[in-house]
């Protein structure tokens, strides 16, 4: 597939499931207003804990309240761009498609499958609701810090997104990459993973013991999803280390995920799924 | 047993080619004790299982053909190989004149797979939903879809559930539109594994009339896998069997049946309770004056057994049966786990 006809097909395929996502929130009124009202407070919720920590005791981590501010927002962006892209139909939590033997039917589809994985977690209605809490969020932060916001700035921002959501996707495809060869074990291994992502991307890493701080920032690179890319946002990092080491590791990340899944699939080429679940498969 | 020609089969071109294919998989064996346990910790041991141990067989453009075996004897893993879900560890597969392996995307333009256990459709989106989700994938033009999809509406009678939701579907519901919705794309050639699986009676003969139909019509390729001997045999002209990886017979049904041994029954109503005796035909089972008696039309011939049966006296009826293919299967698969 060249070029040009595989960002026809992207495009076409996102409209596709942009107007399935949209068929599906709005089969109903009362089930459409009560998910998109409840889906905004457990959004603003998720981020009110640690806010009201750094409301307490004056900052976090090195960072102050409206520091911490905006980064619990930038957090909600990253999340709420992974909800719109890849949480439909299970293509974040891709161990599960793997370990329940639903591979096969991507295999089927007449499309390469990164085209596939590209698109059909598509929900740009249904997920958008963190994306919005989370622009809110930052626009707050930056309001009360009366940070100078450019157009070059608001690039930096886009960029650094782009290049967390690499960073927090090759994690989960690389770790889910397991799956191939131990599907039972490893299915909800990029639950975890997500889980991980959730629970510790929320705080700032600036005080913690350096062993931690190295760990979390190479092993498990939580800290370069939303700490590291918000120090660089709010010029508490330089730009050209800050840049460099995301720009790194979104490659290595990406090389290292890649090439796992990769190899996976070949194994699964060879043996096959021994195991067949429909559980999640388009539902 | 031995292969047959299939001089009875039309040729053509082909569709399907397996030549020297062998797949193996890995089995673990563990048996569960705690030596066992921590031997296989430091050296798992695995079983090699070969799903086709070299099978080479063709199939011909416009061919419906059964595919059938007992429980693990690799008939999925057959229709995975065609597909290029699963590559084979030895030997060639040319689908369509293409490689699976290679050309995997513009082999899924052409072939349409179904599985009878598992669903393509969209669980919480109407049916109609689905289809035009498969237009856009498969990239089918809008007036050759409508066409279709009109033609095929009509021919399964699914225009009631058009708007209804995948996951409020019976199950016979649910088999017409994942069978609509494999054939779309108008496949060149289509796979079906179990397609009858769990049907009632009615949608089963819906069902096979309407794949008999595209087949003699369209001419297009079916080969269909089953447990289920008689829709089998209602379905296809040709059958291959295959039997722990190997394919144990290649032919039409009526020369499975030939080769087995035509068993036949006989019922006869007497006016007596005593059971005559036949030479060549066992009595299988007596109820009242009702007698049941099997032969083999291989060995001794109908009109030798009618006419023993004509000497007998006070016969108030007589009713003759083929044995049904499952009966004549059934006895197969005996036979092969015995050897």
């Amino acid at each position: 597939m060249g070029a040009k006809d595989f960002f026809r097909r992207l495009f076409r395929l996102y409209w596709l499931y942009a107007k399935m996502d949209a068929a599906w929130i709005m089969r109903d009124t009362k089930y459409c207003l009560i998910g998109i009202l409840a889906d905004f407070i457990g959004n603003l919720s998720v981020l009110s804990g640690v806010f009201l920590m750094a409301e307490r005791f004056g900052g976090v981590g090195g960072m102050n309240s409206d520091e911490v501010l905006f980064m619990l927002g930038y957090n909600a962006v990253t999340t709420g761009l992974f909800l719109i892209f890849v949480n439909g139909n299970n293509i974040g939590n891709i161990s599960r498609i793997i370990g329940r033997g639903q591979m096969d039917h991507k295999l089927i589809q007449p499309l390469p499958l990164r085209l596939q994985l590209l698109t059909e977690g598509f929900m740009p209605i249904s997920g958008s609701g963190q994306l919005w809490a989370g622009l809110a969020v930052c626009g707050v932060a930056l309001w009360r810090l009366q940070y100078p916001v450019t157009v070059g700035w608001i690039m930096l921002f886009i960029l650094s997104h782009i290049l967390s959501k690499i960073i927090l996707l090759s994690m989960m495809y690389f770790a889910s990459s397991l799956a191939f060869w131990f599907p039972v074990a490893a299915e909800e291994i990029s639950t975890d993973v997500l889980d991980v992502q959730w629970h510790l991307s929320s705080y700032p890493l600036g005080q913690m013991p350096m062993v931690l701080k190295i760990a979390l920032n190479t092993v498990v690179p939580i800290g370069l999803t939303v700490w590291l890319p918000s120090l660089v946002l709010l010029g508490k990092q330089r730009l050209d280390f800050g840049l460099a080491i995301l720009l790194i590791a979104a490659g290595v990340a990406a090389f290292c995920a890649t090439t796992l899944f990769k190899k996976g699939l070949k194994h699964y080429e060879k043996i096959g799924s021994q195991r067949y679940k429909d559980w999640g498969h388009r539902r | 047993m031995k292969k047959l020609d299939r001089r009875d089969i039309k040729t053509g071109d082909i569709a399907v080619s397996f030549h020297g294919v062998t797949k193996t998989f890995e089995q673990w064996q563990r048996s569960g004790g705690i030596k066992n346990t921590l031997q296989n910790l430091i050296r798992p041991q695995k079983k090699t299982i070969a799903a086709l141990d070299d099978v080479s067989f063709t199939i011909n453009r416009g061919e419906f053909t059964a595919y059938a075996g007992p429980n693990g004897a690799g008939k999925s893993t057959t229709i995975k190989l065609i597909c290029g879900m699963l590559l084979p560890l030895q030997g060639e597969i040319s689908v369509l004149g293409m490689s699976p392996a290679k050309n995997r995307i513009a082999l899924m333009k052409k072939v349409g797979v179904m599985f009878g256990n598992r669903t393509e459709l969209w669980w919480d989106h109407p049916v109609l939903q689905s289809f035009e989700w498969k237009r856009e994938v498969w990239d089918i033009p809008k007036e050759q879809y409508k066409r279709t999809l009109d033609r095929l509406v009509e021919l399964l009678d699914i225009q009631d559930i058009l708007h209804t939701f995948a996951r409020e579907l019976s199950l016979g519901q649910r088999m017409k539109a994942d069978l609509t919705m494999t054939l779309l794309h108008a496949p060149e050639l289509i796979l079906l594994d179990e397609p009858t699986i769990g049907l009632d009676v009615l949608a089963k003969r819906q069902m096979i009339s309407f794949l008999k139909e595209l087949n003699q019509e369209k001419e297009t390729t079916i080969l269909v896998t089953s447990h289920d001997m008689d829709d089998l045999e209602q379905m296809a002209r040709r059958i291959i069997m295959v039997e722990s990886g190997h394919v144990a017979f290649d032919g039409s049904f009526s020369s499975l049946r030939a080769v087995t041994g035509s068993k036949c029954k006989i019922s006869l109503e007497l006016l007596t309770d005593a059971s005559p005796e036949f030479e060549g035909a066992a009595l299988l089972s007596r109820e009242g004056r009702r007698f049941e008696y099997e032969f083999d039309m291989g060995r001794t011939s109908m009109s030798a057994v009618l006419s023993q049966i004509g000497a007998v006296e006070g016969v108030m009826n007589v009713e003759i049966k083929k044995a049904p293919i499952e009966d004549v299967i059934a006895g197969l698969y005996v036979e092969w786990k015995k050897q």
